[in-house]
């Protein structure tokens, strides 16, 4: 479960870095791709915030644990 | 046997096809030699410059129709306004070019000797008019266009030295209604050219350079807020993204 979790964890970064970089690759081809692009760019947008709020939970419960040991 | 009928089907379909190609390619050829238009006047000069004069000559061309689909069809087009075929002299039909506009004019003589059909041609559509030319007083010469309700379109007179003067234009529904059409067709066409150009203008990989590229994107990324709200989040694999897309960018590029 924990290794899951990590795999989770971390997908939320690689998916969403490779979401925006797909969807800026597509931005400059024209109005016939903007939609598309603009959709991954909000897909990557979206799984890179979740990553960042998943990440300062982490890491405000571990920085908890360091100050009460 | 079998070997034989192998070789020899083949080299039968060959005969086959290459025969009647060659007749048929002999009668198109003779078919377009007959019915190709003739030139009957050319003056390209006129087409370098245009004199902004209406009364200057504008006819730069003017070929006599053969007999081909292009005759054919003006003839329908006469026919379908209430024009007799045996009162029109098909086979001495013009074709007029002017250089102040892109309006064809077709002129077709009749047996009465002071009316010709005119049929002007603009974006497809056709208007059938009868010009009316006879003498008038003092050795001048009458000429009107009406259409073929008997309306007048406008009239004028001629000297001798084909020098006009009394010219008349009159309110003529038919001939409104025709700049109607062709001005809406004209319309619609351009506009449809501008839509294209600015959709094209969009593709930011026509630009000419990598860096006019990234311009042209950053732009565009500024228009839209899923684009700047995904630069504030990553900025870095927005921009290597944009960087890469304009690798290779120029006017063939593909959008």
């Amino acid at each position: 479960m924990i290794t899951y979790a990590k795999v989770k964890f971390w997908s939320f970064l690689v998916i969403g870095v490779v979401c925006i970089f797909i969807g800026a690759y597509l931005f400059p081809y024209g109005p016939d791709k903007r939609a598309l692009a603009e959709f991954l760019l909000l897909i990557g947008g979206a799984q890179l915030i979740i990553f960042v709020v998943l990440l300062f939970f982490r890491y405000r419960k571990r920085n908890r644990e360091a100050a009460q040991t | 046997m079998k070997r034989k009928c192998l070789f020899l089907l083949p080299l039968a379909g060959m005969i086959l096809f290459f025969f009647p190609g060659c007749d048929k390619d002999e009668y198109s050829q003779n078919t377009k030699s007959e019915s190709a238009n003739s030139l009957v006047y050319e003056d390209n000069s006129l087409l370098e410059e245009i004199s902004p004069y209406f009364y200057d000559n504008h006819i730069y061309r003017i070929e006599l129709l053969g007999d081909n689909q292009e005759r054919e069809r003006i003839v329908s087009e006469a026919l379908l306004n209430g024009v007799e075929k045996n009162f029109l002299m098909i086979e001495e039909a013009q074709k007029y070019f002017f250089n102040h506009t892109g309006v064809i004019m077709y002129s077709i003589p009749t047996l009465d000797p002071e009316q010709t059909l005119i049929l002007y041609k603009s974006s497809g559509l056709y208007q059938v008019s009868m010009a009316h030319y006879r003498p008038a007083e003092a050795g001048l010469m009458f000429f009107e266009l009406k259409t073929m309700d008997d309306r007048n379109y406008f009239s004028l007179k001629l000297d001798d030295q084909m020098r006009m003067g009394e010219l008349r234009v009159f309110e003529n529904e038919k001939i409104k209604s025709f700049n109607r059409a062709v001005y809406s067709l004209t319309y619609l066409e351009e506009s449809q050219e501008v839509a294209l150009k600015g959709a094209e203008a969009e593709c930011c990989r026509k630009e000419s350079s990598w860096s006019a590229c990234m311009n042209c994107t950053l732009d565009d990324c500024g228009d839209s807020w899923v684009c700047k709200a995904v630069a504030l989040i990553a900025p870095a694999e927005l921009v290597a993204g944009f960087a890469a897309s304009c690798i290779g960018s120029g006017p063939d590029s593909r959008c």
